[in-house]
């Protein structure tokens, strides 16, 4: 089990700087959306589905793992220029 | 390095236009191009007091890296290229973003900071939460991101 902390962005701001969330080693991206849903009010649930997780690198698949202790971040649809 | 790159917090320094065109001069260009983006006071029908910029710093400062490396090979890689982003609050007028390209001739120079300025705004992780005059807020809709791998190259 590891400890995952995910920071939040643009609409998903109002729920604070990060959400530290518990997965099971080898969990994947598909498996942490689906326990950040849990976490997250109704009405941030279709934006969640448009949104994409990342780290400090790339905007990570669906079926990416990562290490039992990472740092990640939520993504909505950007709006930069 | 002909690339420069940078998020900064605009509530600490403004963004420079001239940093912007001394960093893309050099000895063979004989153009430069620049692209300012501002913040408007009014979007869609709705007075505007002020706009503030979130940004994923190190992920953002990647994906203008990645645009930039990018125009170079599209238009040469004798290019040089200064793109600033914003991060923090502006009030209506401030500067959210600059780009400056330098190349021989400015054919290849207004390309390339067109380009750079339309990848940014598909895919760098920027987010803009617009504050009107009447006291509301909102973040503005923006474009999804795609995957890792999903991004395809167009012209």
């Amino acid at each position: 089990m590891g400890k995952i902390t995910v920071q939040l962005f643009g609409a998903f701001r109002p729920l604070g700087e990060e959400m530290v969330l518990d997965l099971p080693d080898g969990a994947s991206i598909g498996d942490l959306r689906i326990t950040f849903q849990e976490k997250l009010p109704s009405d941030l649930h279709e934006l969640l589905e448009v949104s994409r997780f990342a780290d400090e690198r790339v905007v990570l698949a669906e079926t990416a793992t990562f290490s039992s202790d990472a740092r990640l971040a939520i993504l909505p649809p950007v709006s930069g220029g | 390095m002909n690339i420069h790159v940078e998020v900064r917090d605009v509530t600490q320094q403004n963004l420079d236009p001239v940093e912007a065109l001394h960093f893309v001069e050099a000895p063979g260009h004989g153009a430069g191009a620049l692209f300012l983006g501002a913040v408007r006071n009014r979007n869609q029908g709705r007075d505007v007091d002020g706009v503030s910029y979130d940004v994923f710093a190190p992920l953002a400062e990647q994906s203008f890296r990645e645009i930039c490396a990018e125009a170079q090979d599209k238009w040469g890689d004798g290019l040089r290229l200064f793109v600033i982003h914003g991060k923090g609050r502006l009030d209506v007028g401030g500067l959210s973003i600059v780009i400056a390209a330098g190349s021989p001739h400015r054919d290849e120079a207004f390309k390339a900071c067109r380009y750079v300025i339309e990848e940014i705004k598909e895919r760098s992780p920027v987010w803009k939460q617009e504050h009107y005059t009447d006291g509301d807020s909102e973040w503005v809709q923006g474009h999804a991101l795609c995957q890792h791998g999903d991004h395809a190259h167009h012209d």
